[in-house]
Protein backbone atom coordinates (compact mmCIF):
# COMPACT_ATOMS: atom_id res chain seq x y z
CA UNK A 1 0.00 0.00 0.00
CA UNK A 2 1.37 3.47 -1.03
CA UNK A 3 1.16 5.54 1.69
CA UNK A 4 2.80 8.79 0.70
CA UNK A 5 0.55 10.75 -0.62
CA UNK A 6 1.00 13.84 -2.20
CA UNK A 7 -0.52 16.99 -1.02
CA UNK A 8 -3.37 17.73 -3.68
CA UNK A 9 -4.20 21.04 -3.41
CA UNK A 10 -2.51 24.34 -3.25
CA UNK A 11 -4.68 25.69 -0.69
CA UNK A 12 -3.83 22.60 1.52
CA UNK A 13 -0.24 23.83 1.08
CA UNK A 14 -1.44 27.10 2.04
CA UNK A 15 -2.72 25.20 5.12
CA UNK A 16 0.67 23.99 5.88
CA UNK A 17 2.33 26.96 5.42
CA UNK A 18 0.35 29.07 7.89
CA UNK A 19 -0.37 26.57 10.03
CA UNK A 20 4.07 25.91 10.08
CA UNK A 21 3.41 30.01 10.81
CA UNK A 22 1.60 29.17 14.22
CA UNK A 23 4.06 26.59 15.29
CA UNK A 24 7.44 28.75 14.73
CA UNK A 25 6.06 31.90 16.13
CA UNK A 26 5.62 29.96 19.49
CA UNK A 27 9.18 29.95 19.84
CA UNK A 28 9.28 33.78 20.16
CA UNK A 29 6.76 33.28 23.22
CA UNK A 30 4.94 35.95 21.16
CA UNK A 31 1.47 34.98 22.16
CA UNK A 32 -0.43 37.91 20.78
CA UNK A 33 1.52 36.81 17.48
CA UNK A 34 0.35 32.79 17.58
CA UNK A 35 -3.17 34.11 18.17
CA UNK A 36 -3.58 36.33 15.35
CA UNK A 37 -1.63 33.94 12.69
CA UNK A 38 -3.76 31.21 14.06
CA UNK A 39 -7.08 33.21 13.17
CA UNK A 40 -5.38 34.39 9.97
CA UNK A 41 -4.93 30.37 9.29
CA UNK A 42 -8.62 29.35 10.34
CA UNK A 43 -9.70 32.56 8.13
CA UNK A 44 -8.19 31.07 4.95
CA UNK A 45 -8.54 27.65 6.21
CA UNK A 46 -12.37 27.92 6.04
CA UNK A 47 -14.11 25.44 3.83
CA UNK A 48 -11.06 23.82 3.00
CA UNK A 49 -11.67 20.85 5.48
CA UNK A 50 -8.71 20.48 6.80
CA UNK A 51 -8.43 21.54 10.70
CA UNK A 52 -6.17 22.41 13.25
CA UNK A 53 -5.15 20.89 16.67
CA UNK A 54 -5.16 23.47 19.42
CA UNK A 55 -2.15 21.59 21.09
CA UNK A 56 0.96 21.53 19.93
CA UNK A 57 4.47 20.39 21.61
CA UNK A 58 7.29 22.49 22.32
CA UNK A 59 10.83 20.67 23.45
CA UNK A 60 14.73 20.76 23.02
CA UNK A 61 16.00 17.90 21.54
CA UNK A 62 19.86 17.78 22.45
CA UNK A 63 22.75 16.42 19.51
CA UNK A 64 22.10 12.50 18.93
CA UNK A 65 19.23 11.95 20.97
CA UNK A 66 15.23 11.65 19.63
CA UNK A 67 11.85 12.71 20.93
CA UNK A 68 8.51 10.14 20.51
CA UNK A 69 5.23 11.07 20.57
CA UNK A 70 2.48 8.39 20.80
CA UNK A 71 -0.62 9.02 18.49
CA UNK A 72 -4.33 7.54 18.03
CA UNK A 73 -5.33 8.11 14.57
CA UNK A 74 -8.51 7.07 12.95
CA UNK A 75 -8.38 5.39 9.45
CA UNK A 76 -11.33 7.67 8.35
CA UNK A 77 -9.10 10.43 9.06
CA UNK A 78 -6.93 11.97 6.63
CA UNK A 79 -3.63 13.61 9.08
CA UNK A 80 -0.88 16.11 7.89
CA UNK A 81 1.50 16.35 10.66
CA UNK A 82 3.98 19.40 11.34
CA UNK A 83 7.45 19.87 12.62
CA UNK A 84 8.81 23.27 12.76
CA UNK A 85 12.39 23.76 13.70
CA UNK A 86 13.91 27.52 15.04
CA UNK A 87 16.94 26.39 13.77
CA UNK A 88 16.77 25.65 10.63
CA UNK A 89 19.06 22.36 11.17
CA UNK A 90 19.89 20.03 8.76
CA UNK A 91 20.06 16.89 10.74
CA UNK A 92 16.67 17.29 12.47
CA UNK A 93 14.45 14.52 11.08
CA UNK A 94 10.82 13.50 12.18
CA UNK A 95 9.30 10.09 10.78
CA UNK A 96 5.72 8.26 11.75
CA UNK A 97 5.90 4.20 13.18
CA UNK A 98 2.77 1.63 13.30
CA UNK A 99 2.39 0.15 16.88
CA UNK A 100 4.71 -2.36 16.09
CA UNK A 101 7.88 0.46 15.80
CA UNK A 102 7.78 -0.45 11.62
CA UNK A 103 8.48 2.78 9.43
CA UNK A 104 5.15 3.80 7.93
CA UNK A 105 6.47 7.29 6.14
CA UNK A 106 9.08 9.89 7.23
CA UNK A 107 8.62 13.73 6.87
CA UNK A 108 10.00 16.23 4.19
CA UNK A 109 10.88 19.93 3.86
CA UNK A 110 7.63 21.70 3.14
CA UNK A 111 9.29 25.26 3.13
CA UNK A 112 12.33 26.26 0.82
CA UNK A 113 14.03 28.05 4.16
CA UNK A 114 14.02 24.18 5.53
CA UNK A 115 12.09 25.91 8.70
CA UNK A 116 9.15 23.68 8.31
CA UNK A 117 8.71 19.70 7.70
CA UNK A 118 5.35 17.92 6.63
CA UNK A 119 3.81 14.52 6.93
CA UNK A 120 0.85 13.83 5.23
CA UNK A 121 -0.83 10.07 6.30
CA UNK A 122 -4.05 8.24 5.35
CA UNK A 123 -4.23 6.06 8.28
CA UNK A 124 -4.46 1.87 7.02
CA UNK A 125 -5.90 1.26 10.75
CA UNK A 126 -7.08 2.99 13.17
CA UNK A 127 -4.85 2.82 16.11
CA UNK A 128 -1.80 4.24 17.95
CA UNK A 129 1.45 5.35 16.17
CA UNK A 130 4.18 6.91 16.68
CA UNK A 131 5.93 10.47 15.95
CA UNK A 132 10.12 10.31 16.36
CA UNK A 133 11.88 13.26 15.85
CA UNK A 134 15.62 12.58 15.87
CA UNK A 135 18.43 15.28 16.00
CA UNK A 136 21.55 13.99 14.33
CA UNK A 137 22.85 17.72 14.04
CA UNK A 138 25.71 19.10 16.06
CA UNK A 139 23.68 21.34 17.43
CA UNK A 140 20.52 20.85 19.99
CA UNK A 141 16.90 21.37 18.41
CA UNK A 142 14.55 23.83 19.52
CA UNK A 143 11.25 22.04 17.53
CA UNK A 144 6.96 22.34 18.14
CA UNK A 145 5.19 19.43 16.95
CA UNK A 146 1.41 19.64 15.94
CA UNK A 147 -1.20 17.97 13.17
CA UNK A 148 -3.64 18.96 11.08
CA UNK A 149 -6.66 16.32 10.36
CA UNK A 150 -9.69 16.32 7.72
CA UNK B 1 -8.79 -27.26 36.70
CA UNK B 2 -11.36 -24.53 35.13
CA UNK B 3 -10.95 -22.73 39.13
CA UNK B 4 -7.49 -22.49 37.55
CA UNK B 5 -8.62 -20.78 34.58
CA UNK B 6 -11.27 -19.12 35.66
CA UNK B 7 -8.13 -17.24 38.17
CA UNK B 8 -5.59 -17.34 35.04
CA UNK B 9 -8.35 -15.23 33.16
CA UNK B 10 -8.94 -12.83 36.25
CA UNK B 11 -5.74 -12.49 37.57
CA UNK B 12 -4.58 -11.28 33.32
CA UNK B 13 -6.61 -8.39 33.28
CA UNK B 14 -5.27 -6.78 36.42
CA UNK B 15 -1.95 -4.86 36.07
CA UNK B 16 1.25 -5.14 37.67
CA UNK B 17 0.67 -3.20 40.91
CA UNK B 18 -2.84 -5.15 41.24
CA UNK B 19 -1.25 -8.09 40.62
CA UNK B 20 1.14 -7.06 43.84
CA UNK B 21 -1.76 -5.74 46.14
CA UNK B 22 -3.59 -8.94 45.29
CA UNK B 23 -0.82 -11.54 45.53
CA UNK B 24 0.05 -9.64 49.43
CA UNK B 25 -3.47 -9.82 50.25
CA UNK B 26 -4.00 -13.55 48.87
CA UNK B 27 -0.55 -14.35 50.74
CA UNK B 28 -1.85 -13.09 54.11
CA UNK B 29 -5.51 -14.13 54.03
CA UNK B 30 -4.43 -17.66 53.02
CA UNK B 31 -2.10 -18.20 55.57
CA UNK B 32 -4.69 -17.59 58.42
CA UNK B 33 -6.85 -19.49 57.09
CA UNK B 34 -4.93 -22.34 56.52
CA UNK B 35 -3.82 -22.17 60.43
CA UNK B 36 -7.44 -21.86 61.11
CA UNK B 37 -8.76 -24.91 59.02
CA UNK B 38 -5.86 -26.94 57.35
CA UNK B 39 -7.47 -29.11 54.57
CA UNK B 40 -5.72 -30.66 50.96
CA UNK B 41 -8.35 -29.13 48.73
CA UNK B 42 -7.45 -25.84 50.28
CA UNK B 43 -3.90 -25.20 50.17
CA UNK B 44 -4.41 -27.19 46.42
CA UNK B 45 -6.40 -24.31 45.59
CA UNK B 46 -4.02 -21.53 47.23
CA UNK B 47 -0.86 -22.40 45.79
CA UNK B 48 -2.59 -22.96 42.38
CA UNK B 49 -4.20 -19.08 43.32
CA UNK B 50 -0.27 -18.04 44.15
CA UNK B 51 1.25 -19.48 40.80
CA UNK B 52 -1.24 -17.62 38.89
CA UNK B 53 -0.80 -14.46 40.56
CA UNK B 54 3.05 -14.75 39.88
CA UNK B 55 3.06 -15.72 36.72
CA UNK B 56 0.21 -15.31 34.31
CA UNK B 57 0.91 -12.63 31.57
CA UNK B 58 -1.01 -9.39 32.39
CA UNK B 59 -3.51 -8.50 29.43
CA UNK B 60 -4.13 -4.79 30.80
CA UNK B 61 -0.37 -4.45 30.80
CA UNK B 62 0.35 -5.97 27.45
CA UNK B 63 -2.11 -3.14 25.68
CA UNK B 64 -0.53 -0.45 27.71
CA UNK B 65 2.98 -1.34 27.54
CA UNK B 66 3.05 -2.28 23.58
CA UNK B 67 5.21 0.37 22.64
CA UNK B 68 8.27 -1.26 21.01
CA UNK B 69 11.21 -1.31 23.44
CA UNK B 70 13.29 0.73 20.93
CA UNK B 71 11.09 3.42 21.21
CA UNK B 72 9.72 3.33 24.91
CA UNK B 73 13.29 5.37 26.36
CA UNK B 74 12.44 8.43 23.83
CA UNK B 75 8.68 8.46 24.60
CA UNK B 76 7.53 12.03 26.00
CA UNK B 77 3.84 12.23 27.48
CA UNK B 78 2.02 15.24 25.67
CA UNK B 79 -1.51 16.27 25.42
CA UNK B 80 -0.84 14.97 21.79
CA UNK B 81 -1.18 11.09 22.65
CA UNK B 82 -5.57 11.50 22.94
CA UNK B 83 -7.07 12.40 19.49
CA UNK B 84 -9.04 15.58 19.58
CA UNK B 85 -13.15 15.60 20.22
CA UNK B 86 -13.81 17.63 16.41
CA UNK B 87 -11.36 14.90 15.41
CA UNK B 88 -13.58 11.99 16.56
CA UNK B 89 -16.36 13.03 15.18
CA UNK B 90 -15.11 13.33 11.99
CA UNK B 91 -14.11 9.72 11.88
CA UNK B 92 -17.32 9.20 13.13
CA UNK B 93 -19.23 11.39 10.77
CA UNK B 94 -17.44 9.57 7.90
CA UNK B 95 -18.44 6.38 8.93
CA UNK B 96 -21.98 6.80 10.01
CA UNK B 97 -23.20 9.88 8.62
CA UNK B 98 -24.92 10.88 11.73
CA UNK B 99 -28.15 13.40 12.17
CA UNK B 100 -25.99 15.21 15.31
CA UNK B 101 -28.83 17.09 16.37
CA UNK B 102 -30.72 13.83 17.90
CA UNK B 103 -27.63 13.52 20.12
CA UNK B 104 -28.29 16.56 22.26
CA UNK B 105 -28.46 16.31 25.88
CA UNK B 106 -31.75 17.31 27.34
CA UNK B 107 -30.97 17.12 30.82
CA UNK B 108 -29.27 20.01 31.71
CA UNK B 109 -26.15 20.36 34.20
CA UNK B 110 -28.17 21.52 37.99
CA UNK B 111 -26.85 24.98 38.99
CA UNK B 112 -25.25 25.99 42.41
CA UNK B 113 -24.51 22.85 43.81
CA UNK B 114 -21.36 24.01 45.73
CA UNK B 115 -19.70 21.02 44.37
CA UNK B 116 -16.21 22.22 41.98
CA UNK B 117 -15.58 18.90 40.90
CA UNK B 118 -18.59 18.26 39.91
CA UNK B 119 -19.04 21.81 37.83
CA UNK B 120 -15.67 20.70 36.53
CA UNK B 121 -16.58 17.60 35.18
CA UNK B 122 -19.93 19.42 34.41
CA UNK B 123 -18.21 21.98 32.47
CA UNK B 124 -16.01 19.51 30.55
CA UNK B 125 -19.97 17.99 29.20
CA UNK B 126 -21.23 21.40 28.12
CA UNK B 127 -17.74 21.91 26.23
CA UNK B 128 -18.28 19.16 24.51
CA UNK B 129 -22.30 19.46 23.76
CA UNK B 130 -20.96 23.20 22.26
CA UNK B 131 -18.89 20.94 19.95
CA UNK B 132 -22.02 18.79 18.57
CA UNK B 133 -23.72 21.73 18.46
CA UNK B 134 -20.66 22.81 15.91
CA UNK B 135 -21.16 19.23 14.22
CA UNK B 136 -24.40 19.88 14.08
CA UNK B 137 -24.20 23.40 12.33
CA UNK B 138 -26.62 24.62 15.39
CA UNK B 139 -26.10 28.50 16.08
CA UNK B 140 -29.06 28.31 18.43
CA UNK B 141 -28.18 25.76 20.68
CA UNK B 142 -24.70 26.77 20.62
CA UNK B 143 -25.95 29.88 22.62
CA UNK B 144 -27.94 28.08 24.83
CA UNK B 145 -24.84 25.77 25.62
CA UNK B 146 -22.64 29.03 25.83
CA UNK B 147 -25.23 29.84 29.33
CA UNK B 148 -24.37 26.84 30.94
CA UNK B 149 -20.91 27.17 30.22
CA UNK B 150 -20.49 30.93 31.24
CA UNK B 151 -22.10 29.48 34.56
CA UNK B 152 -19.63 26.79 35.10
CA UNK B 153 -16.86 29.07 33.91
CA UNK B 154 -18.30 31.95 36.74
CA UNK B 155 -18.89 29.27 39.45
CA UNK B 156 -14.84 28.09 39.19
CA UNK B 157 -13.65 31.26 39.21
CA UNK B 158 -12.66 31.50 35.51
CA UNK B 159 -15.17 34.42 34.29
CA UNK B 160 -12.58 35.72 32.41
CA UNK B 161 -11.02 33.10 30.37
CA UNK B 162 -14.23 33.22 28.66
CA UNK B 163 -14.47 37.09 28.47
CA UNK B 164 -11.77 36.68 26.47
CA UNK B 165 -12.74 34.18 23.98
CA UNK B 166 -16.73 34.81 23.61
CA UNK B 167 -16.89 37.54 21.15
CA UNK B 168 -14.98 35.07 18.90
CA UNK B 169 -17.29 32.33 19.05
CA UNK B 170 -20.03 34.22 18.85
CA UNK B 171 -18.63 35.30 15.50
CA UNK B 172 -17.58 31.79 13.85
CA UNK B 173 -21.35 30.67 15.05
CA UNK B 174 -22.35 33.72 13.34
CA UNK B 175 -20.11 33.37 10.42
CA UNK B 176 -21.24 29.62 10.69
CA UNK B 177 -17.22 29.19 10.79
CA UNK B 178 -17.44 26.19 12.15
CA UNK B 179 -14.35 24.84 11.77
CA UNK B 180 -12.75 28.22 13.52
CA UNK B 181 -15.11 27.55 15.98
CA UNK B 182 -14.11 24.04 16.99
CA UNK B 183 -10.95 25.49 17.01
CA UNK B 184 -11.62 28.05 19.69
CA UNK B 185 -13.19 25.53 21.66
CA UNK B 186 -10.37 23.39 21.60
CA UNK B 187 -8.04 26.08 22.78
CA UNK B 188 -10.69 27.41 25.01
CA UNK B 189 -10.70 23.61 26.65
CA UNK B 190 -6.82 23.47 26.72
CA UNK B 191 -6.46 26.78 28.16
CA UNK B 192 -8.67 26.15 31.14
CA UNK B 193 -7.36 22.95 32.06
CA UNK B 194 -4.02 24.87 32.21
CA UNK B 195 -5.30 27.82 34.39
CA UNK B 196 -6.97 25.12 36.80
CA UNK B 197 -3.33 23.32 36.80
CA UNK B 198 -1.36 26.35 37.86
CA UNK B 199 -3.78 27.17 40.83
CA UNK B 200 -3.33 23.98 42.13
CA UNK B 201 -6.43 22.36 40.85
CA UNK B 202 -5.45 19.76 39.35
CA UNK B 203 -7.90 17.25 40.05
CA UNK B 204 -10.76 19.91 38.38
CA UNK B 205 -8.23 20.30 35.70
CA UNK B 206 -8.43 16.37 34.92
CA UNK B 207 -12.06 16.23 35.66
CA UNK B 208 -12.67 18.71 33.20
CA UNK B 209 -11.31 16.87 30.25
CA UNK B 210 -12.38 13.48 31.37
CA UNK B 211 -16.10 15.74 31.13
CA UNK B 212 -15.02 16.22 27.15
CA UNK B 213 -14.14 12.98 26.82
CA UNK B 214 -17.08 10.86 28.72
CA UNK B 215 -19.56 12.94 26.84
CA UNK B 216 -18.06 12.41 23.72
CA UNK B 217 -18.19 8.62 24.00
CA UNK B 218 -21.56 8.71 25.21
CA UNK B 219 -21.94 10.44 21.72
CA UNK B 220 -20.52 7.97 20.36
CA UNK B 221 -22.08 5.26 21.22
CA UNK B 222 -25.81 6.55 20.79
CA UNK B 223 -24.22 6.89 17.06
CA UNK B 224 -23.00 3.38 17.32
CA UNK B 225 -26.56 1.77 18.53
CA UNK B 226 -28.09 3.52 15.75
CA UNK B 227 -25.61 2.32 13.16
CA UNK B 228 -24.27 -1.39 14.66
CA UNK B 229 -21.12 -0.25 13.95
CA UNK B 230 -18.66 0.83 17.27
CA UNK B 231 -17.47 3.84 15.82
CA UNK B 232 -15.44 6.23 18.01
CA UNK B 233 -16.17 3.60 21.49
CA UNK B 234 -14.36 0.15 20.58
CA UNK B 235 -10.80 1.48 21.00
CA UNK B 236 -9.21 0.06 23.81
CA UNK B 237 -6.19 1.73 23.83
CA UNK B 238 -8.04 5.21 24.60
CA UNK B 239 -10.06 3.86 27.65
CA UNK B 240 -6.48 2.72 28.58
CA UNK B 241 -5.04 6.23 27.84
CA UNK B 242 -7.80 7.55 30.50
CA UNK B 243 -7.19 4.66 33.03
CA UNK B 244 -3.04 5.48 33.15
CA UNK B 245 -3.56 9.24 33.54
CA UNK B 246 -6.18 8.30 36.82
CA UNK B 247 -3.18 6.51 37.74
CA UNK B 248 -0.81 8.74 37.30
CA UNK B 249 -2.62 10.90 39.76
CA UNK B 250 -1.46 11.72 43.47
CA UNK B 251 -2.58 8.53 45.39
CA UNK B 252 -4.71 10.99 47.83
CA UNK B 253 -6.58 12.58 44.76
CA UNK B 254 -7.07 8.91 43.52
CA UNK B 255 -9.06 7.78 45.77
CA UNK B 256 -11.34 10.02 46.39
CA UNK B 257 -15.07 8.68 45.22
CA UNK B 258 -15.49 10.34 41.57
CA UNK B 259 -11.84 9.01 40.74
CA UNK B 260 -12.51 5.87 42.17
CA UNK B 261 -15.59 5.77 39.64
CA UNK B 262 -14.26 6.91 36.63
CA UNK B 263 -11.44 4.58 36.75
CA UNK B 264 -13.47 1.26 38.00
CA UNK B 265 -15.20 1.95 34.98
CA UNK B 266 -13.52 2.89 32.28
CA UNK B 267 -11.68 -0.34 33.02
CA UNK B 268 -14.77 -2.10 32.57
CA UNK B 269 -15.06 -0.60 28.94
CA UNK B 270 -11.45 -0.76 28.41
CA UNK B 271 -11.67 -4.65 29.47
CA UNK B 272 -15.31 -5.56 27.32
CA UNK B 273 -13.15 -3.77 24.31
CA UNK B 274 -10.01 -5.69 24.48
CA UNK B 275 -12.01 -9.04 24.86
CA UNK B 276 -15.09 -8.33 22.80
CA UNK B 277 -15.00 -9.42 19.03
CA UNK B 278 -18.52 -11.52 18.81
CA UNK B 279 -20.43 -9.35 21.13
CA UNK B 280 -20.62 -6.06 19.14
CA UNK B 281 -24.35 -4.77 19.94
CA UNK B 282 -24.27 -6.03 23.39
CA UNK B 283 -21.10 -4.12 23.43
CA UNK B 284 -22.23 -1.17 22.16
CA UNK B 285 -25.24 -0.91 24.21
CA UNK B 286 -23.16 -1.61 27.26
CA UNK B 287 -20.99 0.70 26.93
CA UNK B 288 -23.89 3.72 26.33
CA UNK B 289 -25.33 2.60 29.34
CA UNK B 290 -22.46 2.36 31.74
CA UNK B 291 -21.51 6.24 30.06
CA UNK B 292 -24.54 7.78 30.54
CA UNK B 293 -24.68 6.30 33.84
CA UNK B 294 -21.53 7.42 34.68
CA UNK B 295 -22.34 10.85 33.73
CA UNK B 296 -25.46 11.00 35.40
CA UNK B 297 -24.11 9.87 38.50
CA UNK B 298 -21.30 12.65 38.45
CA UNK B 299 -23.66 15.64 38.07
CA UNK B 300 -26.21 14.37 40.88
CA UNK B 301 -26.10 17.07 43.39
CA UNK B 302 -24.03 15.97 46.31
CA UNK B 303 -27.36 16.42 48.19
CA UNK B 304 -29.15 13.82 46.22
CA UNK B 305 -26.26 11.51 46.07
CA UNK B 306 -26.64 8.65 48.69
Amino acid sequence: MNLRLPLTSLRCASMVTLSGCVLLSAFAQAEDAIESVSLEAVRVLAGDGFERRDTRWRGQIPTGEARTHKVFLYKQNEYCFLLADAGRLEGVKFAIYNSKGELIDAGTFHRADRTLRGLHLRPPTSGVYYIRIVNDDNATASVALTYCFR
Amino acid sequence: MWISREIWLRVSLLSRRERKTHLCKFLARGAQDRYAKPNGVGLLAWICTVIALTTAVPQYATAQESTPDWLTPELVGTGLTLPSIPEVFRAVAKESNPRWRQFYRTARPPRGSGDRQHSAFGLGVQLCEALLAAEARDSQQLRNTMQDIRDSFTFLGLADRLDARQPAIFAFAEDQNWGALRLEFDALALEVAEALGRQSDADLAFLLKQGIWMRCLEICAEVSVISGKPTGIGDAEIYGSIVSAINELPAETARQPVFKDLKAETERLRRRWAESQDTLPASIEATREKVTNLIDRILQPPHEKG
